[in-house]
């Protein structure tokens, strides 16, 4: 019998021997980490048994996990959460050449639940194909194909190819050139540019020859209480509607966000330096939609529909059809390169997806160059010719593609600018925006201090997503794990979303259960990063924002005093439940979340 | 020829069909289709309270008191599928969405397509059933394509009159037992059309000249793209 809310089947398929299986899914682990992110970890931490393995070696598993919610009648689970070891971070110091951090990426659309209708809770891809493959999954029919006619295909082409070959019933994820080419920040692309863009998972994607994966099912997802689901899902249409950011979301998506947060000092400017953008009334919501946009998408089962696609229709970009501007990419391929060309910062947008970038990383990425052309760091025949000026969108273009190819200074910045830095010397290293690695994304941290957390402590590297405070990262934790997007949770309430998961999976877990799974999965991640050897050190912001105050806009002065950064820190581990000095967790505290197993590995550390 | 070159299903023969969509025909089908609810151009972006959303709704009301179809406003469609979902959950009542009489489509360029059965007025899926099967009627009031399941003897003979000339939407049940895919009109208020957030999905009486009637989403999403999308169509 199947468990409720969950097939109970998780795909493996190892590319080396071309051997695909399908499991049971571990129950236990279910029941202790739920889904998506959670089931994640804890399958991470199964199949990876010892540290500094390298991830782009065929044993670094990579998955596509689903939630218990995903597939019924709720809206709102329809991301897939992709988890592996990270390509793309580093820790400051280890005795492992290949330590890094978990990762996972979430990607909204229609690949989710498709995954569970063709009987699935999760897909899990290890080894590594000798040429180049994809995946066609049908129900449980599943063929490894070849895929040398899709080998270097952008990520639109490769779209457009796989429809022709297998008709418009088919969900697909695929890699572009930059995860073929093993960029580390390359990215995994869904129908009309979704994107699981951060951790480098399309990196660790084309480092096992997979070019995509199509999926097809035509299943339904047991459910404990169907009257009551329902029900609920009736309550959270009505509470969408009600919620006075229904509007908002539905109209603008998060481009709403560009010129409030510049306004608050908050928006990531001129490669994180300021927290304003003067010219962002040129690249922001009003005039997307006014000059840009076509047309609204959504997630499945989802009214905010909080995507934009537009066209270009003026100007040497004429032609362009994008996804976007969202707050993150107008503010990477936007302020953050001073762009003021809303046609261009688009091209340069569409270009990302379409060369299958994460389109965050590499826009903090053409922001570090230009400011080290600005400051002489680089010159312009270190950059192979190009005039890397800020708001020069035609540098930005021209890099983008050398990334991919990896061809000259391309090379050094496929690697991320943690690595290129070093690789540039002399100041570079100021001028590198990342935090274990991974680039920064487009919130600014010295005019709201609580980004420091969500950036320092995320278990993936520097990541935005992840909540100011232990309880919301609590919250957080859990809407990549349910799987719920954090946009409908925002309308709809944890309340609601805990109903619909008793309703679902026939629990009875309360507030309290609740957040301890969130806990759980958060300290097994850590735990997993100790293990590579990543501490307290590792948990600071770049030292431009203690110590360069903003110079514009509405918050100028603003700076984050060093002082302040140790402060939270130390409140942070210790709400935590975690030695301050190490940043390791208590044994106190892992017995207390059931992972008792764990505490020899961190005894081992300490 | 292997098997992945094989043309996928009802990607063939679209394009002398739909030759009929000049561009010039396209915008008077356009603004022929605005007055019966069935709008293809790109201008509904901005603001507006779109129709509420009940899925909770008893169907009761019958909204439908003479022949009428169901129309698409493309430009509104944001692919969510909430319509498939409804749909599923009204005659399933469980979400069995192999089920649903409403399939959403979607294309690239991001173009989202609705497609569902057109109650075409000479129904040529209930002439192809066999008269001593009878299983397809008309519903005299809302001109709905009704199935009788006890009286399906999975004969297939309705798929293929829909399928070569129509909208393509009945195919065969995942137990192979009966076909899905016709539209009963929800016997007369629609869940699709009181689901649909967008206020994408309208009654309209019979209607039946309109460029998008009963053509297949592969063939409308090509004229809808060409219509949102102008500037990548360079110097038409």
């Amino acid at each position: 019998m199947m468990p409720n809310g969950y097939m109970g089947k998780v795909l493996e398929i190892d590319l080396s021997t071309k051997k695909v299986s399908v499991s049971d899914l571990n129950m236990k682990a279910a029941e202790q980490f739920v889904g998506g992110r959670g089931l994640g970890a804890k399958y991470l931490w199964d199949k990876v048994q010892k540290p500094g393995l390298d991830p782009l070696s065929p044993e670094n598993p990579l998955m596509f996990w689903t939630g218990p919610l995903t597939g019924t009648a709720i809206p709102g689970p329809s991301r897939v959460v992709v988890c592996t070891k990270a390509a793309n971070t580093s820790p400051i110091a280890s005795p492992y050449p290949h330590a890094s951090t978990v990762a996972w990426s979430c990607m909204g659309g229609m690949l989710a639940p498709e995954i569970k209708y063709a009987g699935y809770d999760g897909i899990i891809i290890t080894g590594k194909s000798e040429k180049p493959v994809y995946i066609v999954i049908d129900d449980a029919k599943v063929e490894i194909k070849d895929a040398a006619h899709l080998w270097g295909k952008s990520t639109n082409d490769t779209d457009l190819a796989l429809r022709k070959e297998l008709g418009a019933s088919f969900r697909t994820a695929y890699i572009g050139p930059a995860g073929e080419n093993l960029v580390k920040y390359a990215a995994i692309l869904s129908e009309s540019s979704r994107a699981a863009g951060r951790s480098g998972v399309g990196c660790v994607m084309g480092s096992k020859k997979l070019k995509a994966i199509a999926v097809r099912g035509s299943n339904t997802v047991p459910v404990a209480n169907n009257e009551e689901v329902i029900k609920i899902r009736a309550e959270m249409f009505k509470a969408l509607q009600t919620w006075n950011g229904y509007d908002q979301w539905r109209r603008w998506g998060t481009a709403a966000m560009l010129m409030a947060s510049s306004q608050a000092g908050t928006q990531v400017t001129k490669n994180f330096r300021e927290g304003t953008y003067e010219q962002v009334d040129k690249i922001g919501a009003p005039i997307s939609e006014k000059e840009f946009w076509v047309k609204h998408r959504s997630c499945f089962q989802c009214p905010l529909h909080c995507m934009k696609i537009g066209q270009v229709s003026t100007g040497p970009y004429k032609g362009t059809i994008a996804e976007g501007p969202e707050y993150e990419t107008g503010t990477m391929h936007g302020s953050n390169c001073l762009v003021t060309d809303l046609g261009g910062m688009m091209k340069s947008i569409e270009l990302a997806d379409d060369l299958g970038l994460d389109s965050i990383s590499v826009g903090n990425v053409l922001a570090f160059v230009m400011e080290l052309y600005e400051k002489g760091i680089v010159t312009r025949g270190d950059l192979d010719g190009i005039d890397a000026k800020w708001g020069n969108v035609e540098a930005m273009l021209a890099l983008q593609r050398k990334i991919v190819k990896r061809e000259g200074v391309g090379d050094i910045l496929a690697e991320g600018v943690k690595k290129a830095a070093a690789k540039f010397g002399k100041d570079a290293e100021k001028y590198a925006i990342h935090i274990k690695g991974q680039e920064l994304a487009a919130w600014n941290i010295p005019a709201n201090h609580g980004f420091a957390i969500v950036y320092g402590t995320s278990n993936r590297g520097a990541c935005h997503q992840v909540g100011p405070t232990v309880e919301e990262q609590q919250r957080r934790t859990m809407c990549d794990t349910v799987v719920i997007c954090r946009f409908l949770y925002y309308g709809i309430g944890t309340a609601l979303f805990q109903k619909a998961l008793n309703a679902v999976c026939g629990w009875q877990l309360d507030d309290a259960g609740f957040f301890r799974v969130a806990d759980r999965i958060w300290n097994l991640e850590k735990v997993f990063n100790a293990r590579e050897g990543f501490r307290r050190a590792d948990d600071y912001v770049p030292k431009r924002f203690t110590t360069e105050a903003f110079t514009v806009g509405p918050k100028k002065g603003a700076i984050l005093p060093p002082e302040k950064q140790e402060q939270i820190l130390d409140e942070y581990y210790t709400k935590r439940g975690w030695d301050v000095k190490t940043s390791l967790p208590t044994e106190a505290k892992l017995k207390e979340l059931g992972l008792d197993e764990l505490n020899a590995v961190v005894k081992s550390l300490r | 020829m292997n098997e992945n070159e094989k043309k996928p299903e009802g990607q063939g023969e679209q394009d002398t069909r739909y030759m009929f969509f000049t561009r010039r025909e396209f915008v008077v089908g356009a603004v022929a289709g605005a007055a019966a609810g069935s709008v293809i151009t790109g201008a509904m972006m901005k603001g507006g309270k779109p129709a509420a959303v009940d899925p909770a709704k008893a169907a009761g009301e019958k909204r439908i008191k003479s022949p009428s179809y169901i129309a698409v406003d493309y430009a509104k469609c944001t692919g969510c599928r909430n319509c498939e979902v409804e749909c599923a959950l009204f005659h399933e009542k469980k979400l069995d969405l192999s089920k649903s009489r409403i399939k959403v489509y979607y294309f690239n360029p991001p173009v989202d397509v609705p497609s569902l059965c057109a109650k075409c007025n000479d129904a040529p899926c209930i002439k192809a059933c066999p008269e001593k099967v009878g299983a397809l009627v008309k519903d005299k009031t809302t001109g709905a394509v009704l199935l009788d399941e006890k009286k399906c003897i999975a004969c297939w003979a309705c798929i293929e009159p829909c399928a070569k000339d129509r909208a393509n939407v009945i195919r065969k049940s995942k137990d192979e037992k009966v076909v899905v895919g016709i539209c009963d009109l929800c016997g007369g208020d629609p869940s699709c059309v009181t689901g649909c957030p967008e206020g994408a999905l309208s009654i309209v009486p019979v209607y039946q000249d309109g460029r998008y009637f009963a053509a297949k989403p592969e063939q409308i999403a090509q004229a809808v793209a060409k219509n949102l999308y102008k500037a990548a169509r360079g110097n038409e």
